[in-house]
């Protein structure tokens, strides 16, 4: 175990969302800590509340969330659900970066590729910027795909130009240089850093390996196939060089020899980047093949945390041996075992341990008490009662 | 003992691309030239990544959408062979009877407004197979076959679950007692533990109903535990098909080997990940399909026979010439024939950079230019290189009841006719 403190805690959460059905208990007493470095994975089926917990993290909750007790704790910045929006806009993208389930719709079709990844750029590393394009002012090269005219033109206004970029790598809110971004052609001094932006943009795409970066940085996300997207998307993410990034549900959208060159190059990044990675996904085989650490979660709560081999060669939850065994492998045997029952509806979500209607080892204490997941073996939680028996650590909330 | 259910030969599915009012600039081939057999009783399982075609099939099998070309063979019980493609209106509705579909999303392929007591009983009342009270009474039976009870009658399609109305599609796709049931990814819309469930039911119910299942996925997983014989489609052709223990054994075609090493196992120990064979770029576009063995641009183990033409030429100069030299020479390809030359005849350098590629690895013997046909220099600064003209390999046995669209398994001499 490591004596550092986690990166990322969640304390207590839970989170309800008011709907016209109800409030939709979405999470109930969530406690995870993401340590750094590590892979943690979070597995469950659909609606059991991962997507909704790393939302969280990033602060991306619907209006009509709610959060009703708990924090979420980030190492460095605090705890993220106290935090204004203006302070979010800080963490977001460049202490905590997400990459999203179906890139086609996480990119914004009217940009190009590289214009998207260098907007993270130009916003939170605006001085890194203007530094960067104060050296291209006068460099008729820098701008070698513009025609002659208009080259002459920037070499022309060279002078001004750099004068305005020293004026806003002091202080980019100057009255003066408010003024000088109405006036048209002085306010070209901009397209310097963005060109800047554009060079870091096609450097992170060459360390994604998208095919050809330069070519593709022009390019706008129709012209490109789901894994170059994706790509994109972890280039984007990447870019700001995150201290955490959210995998949520990476390569569901791909197809398995897409998803084999994405989990490839995740695995082969978080090596370079150093990074912490929070893998989301329903896939077990996913996070089995990525994941250092698991975490399972079940109608908005989690029932067992473990590091991946003991998760998958030893699970104690039902929910969890149930899932292992629903999952067909290749030459496994001809009859899958089902979980009987359907997922709960969360506005009204079974009393005690939410699994308690579906699972076989049920008991009395089951209904009537919520489990509180302890370590019954060292780094492996459980929040079952019967498993907790098993190991002697049955803990039982007073009620 | 075994007998055809249904053949389709050299079946053709292509979409035109539409180019102005009247004109037609080119089509994708979604399905080009494929022949198969389902057997009575069997389970085909068609495997292949989205694009490939596999959509495409199934649709054409029931006449969905018009195939380009082909012939499809149906031999129903007791009513001999059909020229399906041939069948009228009337007839076809009669055929119909005989055949359903079960689709991938079952929020999108069930009426809303309509209650699914009267979704079950739609293809009974059509086809006049029951009447007055027996209607129901048949919904009743049927939604008790699938695991659905008598609360689900009164209810709309938003009021139940995703897993629940996968199985209301399955009770109305086996509500005529159906020889042939289309399963296209019935399952990829839903969650592992469902998922169990579903697939589970499907085996039981052609256990029971004796039914010939067309099982299209993209979950080699899923494939593996319904399906007798595999088929493998890659770019709207089939490159490998084979019984289920002969292709997870004696996996032959390099497209089959590489799906399967990419399914990444439940097992943290195994660490397929590492192992797994790698394909390089993306499928290509079915507009203009590479030339010979379609998967030859991305094979790992490709050689001088595959189809080696112009395109493979110009994206090997792509990835191994710097952006510098690549920007002087003009490149020009129309299929086996590639002219590269220097945009600046006064600086032949970037030409002569390409020539010694060329020659060294014709002297290697590398397989991108052991299919060259020959190197001529027929104006001074231009190069043109012409490949040996592609054949495509034919879907030939390799093994016992296994075929493969490979010439890795194919001698030489059953070339020599193409």
């Amino acid at each position: 175990m490591t004596s550092q403190e986690p990166l990322v805690s969640i304390r207590d959460l839970t989170l309800h969302f008011r709907t016209y059905e109800g409030r939709v208990k979405a999470l109930e007493n969530v406690n995870l800590k993401i340590e750094r470095g590590e892979t943690l994975g979070v597995v469950g089926e659909t609606g059991c509340g991962k997507t909704v917990a790393s939302r969280a993290i990033m602060g991306l909750l619907a209006p009509n969330a709610m959060v009703v007790s708990g924090r979420i704790d980030f190492s460095a910045v605090g705890n993220v659900l106290e935090m204004s929006q203006v302070q979010l806009c800080a963490v977001r993208g460049n202490q905590v970066a997400m990459i999203f389930q179906e890139p086609g719709r996480a990119l914004n079709p009217t940009m190009t590729i590289g214009d998207q990844i260098g907007e993270a750029l130009l916003l939170h590393f605006r001085e890194r910027m203007t530094e960067k394009g104060l050296q291209l002012v006068g460099d008729t090269s820098a701008l070698g795909h513009e025609p002659f005219w208009k080259r002459m033109i920037f070499k022309a206004l060279s002078p001004i130009h750099r004068s305005l970029l020293s004026a806003e790598k002091k202080n980019a809110n100057q009255i003066s240089l408010r003024l000088a971004r109405k006036v048209p052609l002085a306010r070209a001094y901009r397209a310097y850093t963005a060109l800047a932006a554009r060079a870091e943009a096609v450097e992170m795409l060459r360390k994604v390996r998208m095919p050809n970066p330069q070519h593709a940085a022009g390019q706008y996300p129709h012209e490109l196939s789901g894994g170059m997207k994706q790509r994109a998307m972890i280039a984007m993410a990447l870019v700001c060089n995150p201290s955490l990034l959210i995998a949520d549900e990476p390569t569901t959208a791909l197809d398995v020899t897409t998803q084999l060159q994405i989990l490839k190059l995740i695995n082969e990044l978080k090596r370079q980047f150093n990074m912490t990675i929070l893998l989301i996904t329903h896939n077990l085989g996913v996070i089995a093949e990525v994941s250092s650490r698991v975490a399972v979660m079940y109608a908005g709560t989690v029932v067992e945390v473990a590091d991946a081999r003991s998760l998958f060669k030893n699970p104690l939850h039902p929910y969890t041996v149930g899932l292992l065994n629903a999952a067909h492998e290749v030459g496994g045997a001809k009859e899958l075992q089902e979980i009987p029952g359907m997922v709960p509806n969360l506005v009204n979500p079974p009393s005690g341990c939410r699994f308690h209607p579906r699972c076989a080892l049920a008991e009395k204490i089951c209904s009537r008490a919520t489990p509180r997941l302890v370590e019954v073996r060292e780094g492996h939680l459980v929040g079952c009662f019967p498993a907790q028996r098993k190991f002697g650590k049955l803990d039982v909330m007073p009620s | 003992m075994t007998q055809t259910l249904v053949e389709a030969t050299n079946l053709k599915k292509y979409f035109p691309i539409k180019a102005g009012l009247l004109k037609i600039g080119g089509y994708v081939k979604a399905v080009d030239d494929v022949s198969f057999e389902i057997r009575r009783g069997e389970t085909l399982g068609v495997v292949g990544e989205s694009g490939c075609g596999k959509s495409t099939v199934a649709r054409c099998l029931l006449r969905l959408i018009e195939p380009t070309d082909g012939e499809i063979t149906y031999q129903f019980e007791g009513s001999g062979s059909v020229d399906f493609l041939k069948a009228r209106k009337r007839e076809l509705h009669e055929l119909r009877r005989h055949m359903q579909i079960v689709f991938q999303d079952p929020f999108s392929s069930l009426n809303p407004r309509m209650l699914i007591k009267d979704i079950v009983a739609e293809p009974l009342r059509t086809f006049k197979a029951a009447s007055g009270r027996g209607v129901l009474d048949n919904v009743r039976r049927l939604l008790s076959f699938v695991g659905l009870g008598e609360e689900h009658l009164y209810r709309y399609p938003h009021e139940m679950s995703g897993g629940q109305l996968q199985r209301v599609c399955v009770a109305r796709a086996i509500a005529l007692d159906p020889e042939f049931l289309i399963l296209d990814e019935p399952t990829s819309a839903l969650d592992v533990s469902v998922q169990a469930q579903i697939l589970n039911l499907l085996k039981r119910l052609q256990k029971e109903l004796g039914m010939t299942y067309l099982f299209i996925t993209h979950n080699l997983k899923v494939v593996d535990f319904m399906a007798d014989r595999i088929a493998v489609m890659y770019l709207g052709k089939i490159v490998e098909v084979a019984q289920r223990g002969e292709f997870f054994e004696k996996t032959m075609h390099p497209y089959s080997q590489a799906l399967l090493s990419a399914i990444p196992a439940a097992d943290p120990d195994a660490k397929r990940l590492e192992k797994a064979i790698e394909l390089v770029g993306d499928v290509p576009e079915p507009i203009n399909p590479p030339l010979g063995c379609p998967f030859h641009p991305r094979c790992p183990r490709v050689f001088d026979r595959c189809g080696l033409e112009g395109r493979d030429l110009h994206a090997y100069l792509d990835s191994n010439l710097d952006i510098e030299t690549m920007k002087k020479l003009a490149i020009s390809v129309r299929d086996t024939r590639i002219s590269i030359a220097a945009k600046d005849p006064r600086s032949p350098e970037a030409l002569q950079t390409v020539q010694t590629l060329i020659d060294n690895g014709r002297k290697l013997g590398q397989p991108m230019f052991s299919a060259i046909e020959s190197v001529n220099e027929e104006r001074r600064g231009e190069v043109t290189v012409i490949f040996r003209p592609p054949v495509q390999p034919p879907l030939q046995s390799a093994g016992y009841d296994h075929e493969v669209s490979c010439f890795l398994y194919h001698p030489l001499n059953t070339l020599s006719g193409h």
